[in-house]
């Protein structure tokens, strides 16, 4: 938990196949008695992707941001930076990791066998 | 007074087991020998496949050849290689059947079977190998005679 902040859910696939968007869900807290700025910053190996919005002034309470990255065919650490706005700077208050494995994608056609006879 | 005398019988479980030993070797030299075929005759390839897609049209294809020892390639003979194409609406096991009439003048030979499945149109890469999505061969999959 941070001073002002705080993860609440946060919904990341725990696999996923090479190719594929990976969604992120987040909820966070402001945890003053004031509304305040909080951004969420997101990157998987670091690399940045961009969540949705980019800040929010936040009453007292919770809000949400989104996103989501294209999974490459390795398994990634993602990363959450949560901040908020001192009125000069973003501040970072949390930070969240989570391992996304790489996902086998099925075959489509398996099993094959053929046998052979005069019609 | 007579005695009693309990005697057992093995020859009827030695002719079970035996019958059972024959029936089980004819029925795998039967299993394994090629169908014999001629020139002219049709022929059924029966597939068996799973399918884990949400649906979509595929070619299912027959070519006799030859394999070539010990690698992927399967060397093609012209005129026997036959297509049937086929819409798959579920993910499920399938088995769909392939009927093909052999051409006139097919040379005489024990051929191999390579059956594939792909997404059309058919294409070859530059090995002259038919593009696939899964394949199996067969060996002496085929006995024509004259």
């Amino acid at each position: 938990m941070g001073r002002y902040t705080r993860f609440d859910q946060v919904l990341i696939p725990a696999s996923a196949v090479a190719g594929e968007n990976v969604p992120i869900a987040a909820d966070v807290v402001n945890l003053d008695s004031k509304p305040i700025y909080i951004s969420l910053a997101a990157e998987f190996d670091s690399s940045d992707f961009l969540m949705y919005p980019d800040y929010a002034l936040v009453a007292p309470g919770e809000t949400s941001f989104g996103g989501f990255f294209v999974m490459p065919s390795k398994a990634v650490r993602v990363t959450l930076y949560l901040y908020y706005w001192d009125g000069n700077d973003w501040i970072l208050d949390g930070q969240l990791n989570w391992d996304v494995s790489l996902q086998q994608a099925a075959p489509l056609f398996s099993e094959l066998t053929a046998s052979y006879a005069k019609a | 007074m007579a005695e009693k005398t309990a005697t057992k019988d093995w020859v009827t479980p030695v002719a079970l087991v035996g019958g059972a030993i024959m029936l089980g070797a004819g029925a795998y030299l039967v299993l394994k020998k090629p169908s014999v075929i001629r020139s002219g005759d049709k022929i059924k390839a029966n597939f068996k496949f799973k399918y884990a897609g949400s649906g979509g049209v595929y070619v299912l294809q027959v070519s006799f050849g030859n394999k070539i020892f010990d690698t992927p390639v399967f060397d093609h003979v012209e005129g026997l290689t036959f297509t049937k194409e086929i819409n798959l609406t579920e993910a499920k096991d399938y088995v769909i059947d392939l009927i093909m009439a052999l051409p006139m003048g097919v040379t005489p030979n024990v051929y191999d079977a390579e059956a594939l499945i792909a997404a059309p149109p058919l294409s070859r890469n530059i090995l002259g190998q038919f593009d696939y999505l899964v394949k199996s061969v067969t060996e002496g999959a085929l006995k024509v005679v004259a």
